[in-house]
């Protein structure tokens, strides 16, 4: 997530709604990297539910079990 | 260095990297280039229509609007126009014919563009996204959720082949090639396998070695500079050279050699030295992992590149190591021939139907706004809207579908509009709140979607929008710009139509109109406005 926001500082569950840097093209940007990494494919439908990083996590974790 | 990007679709992933980049709106050509930009590019797209006519039309458009820009482009800028690629999703073979006919033209047209001035550049998108089957240069996923048409996926790569095109234009391509020997320019290993047990043949695996020497070969013949970095003995390499019938390259084909056992980092400088050059224009071909770390480590300005582990990836290889590299941009002699036969033509196509500024774009685009007074079909689009909108918003105030009701409820006028024209429909994309109160108005959210950006069109909605007002009896137009780090090109946008500041702080702008009269709209947007009049009269009753 640092590498997509260029940035060293991230609160601890971060938001979308509350990170000003997390815009809907960064979002793609993080979803984009996130299929890279941990080789899933996410629905268009979760990438709409991805917005936190606790979402981000379990969504993952749920994928990769 | 500053870039500005016109584009037809989502190219965010590929260019929003670039330091100090703007990207235009879809398919804006309307607003002049921002001052101080050094680089330009084109980058259109193949449409994604699903009829064969309308791609046609539709590339058409583009080309004519290509011409129409390029003449206000200022000569110190470099204006990179993208060649477009096609996918031929018709169903029809002859509509596929159509539309590969359209691409063709559109290309030709770029070429003949960049034969006529020098800062125009063509980039073959195509030889980029040959690298990558078909099925994985679009992800349909990105493309329906946010109008991507390269997959977001090619990104880095793209990052990549951009910069080495770039660096041909700037004619910034290296100068030297080092290569080392041993599974490198030929299979196995010299002083193990004698010069008759090393593979270069015409069979698997020497045929991918000779064939890799081929293409170095070509490459000294287009001015780059050979140079051999190799662990072995001179007299055996050079007897290999001499001797072996599958030898591409010569002994004479070498600008500088280092054959002994010395690390190769110092080899390398004194090959530089010797010819002359910065030690930032070798590149180091080199099979060997841990030598390449070396190199990579001691001498972090020479390019490095990771060599392929299969020998019939060589060809791949070098072509990206070349393009990237050592390709220098040049329009080539057949190309300037084309462009000749291509003139006459081309004056015949400005003559009939040139575009001599905006306004008549804007007129053959038969744009129609068709509004709607809130209902509970678009209440949830028009809540959404507040939430999702972050440029085109003047107050950028968020609304749940709730909030929208109640504002209706208290008889605010709260609208949508769905913008269509002859290439299609783009849905509900704008949306405004206006609060009544007999003769005094507040306008409380005005918000557009950036897709319908471009045409000039959100003056008109606006100035519809105040001319209903009008017809309700109100005079006085109150109203706000709050600004945000995102919807800056709002911050003026009412004083087009007299509104003056009245107050405000901390960025804030309070506005204030006297409407004494309406507003005149010019002809070519097409306005409909639903029965919401008979709804007003029908609440205040």
């Amino acid at each position: 997530m640092s590498d997509v926001f260029e940035t060293a500082e991230l609160p601890d569950n971060i938001e979308q709604s509350s990170f000003e840097l997390w815009d809907s093209v960064q979002h793609l940007n993080l979803i984009v990297e996130l299929e890279q990494k941990f080789s899933v494919d996410f629905e268009p439908e979760e990438i709409a539910e991805m917005t936190s990083l606790e979402r981000i996590e379990s969504t993952i974790r749920a994928k990769v079990a | 260095m500053s870039w500005y990007v016109y584009r037809n679709h989502t190219v965010e992933p590929l260019f929003a990297k670039l330091p100090d980049v703007v990207l235009g709106g879809y398919e804006d050509v309307s607003e002049p280039l921002p001052g101080n930009v050094d680089t330009a590019f084109w980058f259109y797209s193949y449409p994604f229509d699903c009829e064969a006519s309308l791609v046609v039309e539709r590339i058409e458009y583009y080309g004519q609007q290509l011409r129409m820009i390029v003449e206000s482009i200022p000569d110190a800028t470099t204006f990179c126009l993208f060649t477009m690629t096609g996918q031929y999703l018709s169903l029809s073979e002859d509509g596929n014919f159509s539309i590969h006919n359209a691409i063709n033209n559109y290309n030709d047209q770029l070429i003949e563009l960049a034969s006529t001035r020098s800062n125009i550049k063509v980039l073959d998108l195509s030889r980029f996204l040959d690298r990558y089957p078909a099925e994985a240069r679009t992800d349909w996923k990105y493309f329906y959720m946010s109008q991507m048409q390269i997959s977001p996926l090619l990104a880095g790569d793209f990052r990549i082949w951009l910069d080495g095109r770039l660096r041909a234009i700037q004619s910034k391509r290296k100068k030297c090639l080092v290569l080392d020997l041993d599974n490198t320019l030929w299979g196995g290993v010299l002083g193990e396998d004698g010069k008759e047990g090393v593979k270069l043949s015409n069979n698997y695996p020497g045929s991918c070695f000779r064939d890799f020497q081929k293409l170095i070969k070509e490459a000294a013949g287009q001015g780059v500079i050979l140079a051999l970095c190799s662990k072995n003995n001179e007299p055996e390499v050079w007897d290999c050279f001499a001797t072996h019938p599958d030898m591409v390259l010569k002994k004479d084909d070498l600008s500088s050699h280092r054959v002994n056992w010395s690390d190769k980092a110092t080899n390398l400088r004194e090959i530089a030295d010797e010819l002359n050059i910065g030690v930032d224009s070798l590149v180091f071909i080199d099979d060997s992992p841990q030598e390449r770390a070396l190199v990579e480590m001691a001498m972090p300005e020479v390019v490095v590149p990771a060599f392929p582990d299969k020998p019939y990836k060589l060809r791949e290889f070098f072509l990206q190591v070349f393009d990237e590299h050592f390709s220098i941009y040049q329009l080539t002699d057949e190309d300037r021939k084309k462009t000749g036969q291509y003139q006459d033509n081309a004056r015949r196509v400005t003559a009939g139907k040139g575009f001599s500024s905006l306004e008549d774009f804007i007129r053959t685009l038969d744009i129609r706004v068709e509004m709607s007074s809130a209902d509970s079909f678009n209440i949830p689009r028009i809540a959404q809207m507040t939430q999702k909108t972050n440029q085109f918003n003047l107050t950028t105030q968020r609304y749940t579908e709730s909030d929208i009701q109640k504002f209706v409820d208290a008889g605010a006028w709260v609208v949508c509009a769905a913008v269509k024209d002859k290439f299609g429909d783009s849905g509900i994309t704008v949306a405004a709140i206006v609060e009544m109160d007999g003769q005094r108005a507040n306008l409380d959210s005005f918000l557009l979607s950036c897709r319908i950006l471009g045409r000039k069109i959100e003056f008109a909605i606006a100035k519809r929008i105040f001319n209903e007002m009008f017809d309700r009896g109100c005079r006085q137009i109150s109203a706000r710009y709050i600004p945000t780090a995102k919807n800056m090109q709002t911050e003026s946008f009412l004083e087009n139509f007299g509104f003056q500041v009245t107050g405000g702080d901390d960025g804030v702008k309070e506005y204030r109109l006297q409407m004494q009269e309406k507003f005149s709209i010019e002809d070519y947007y097409s306005m409909e406005l639903d029965s919401s009049e008979r709804r007003y009269q029908e609440h205040n009753v």
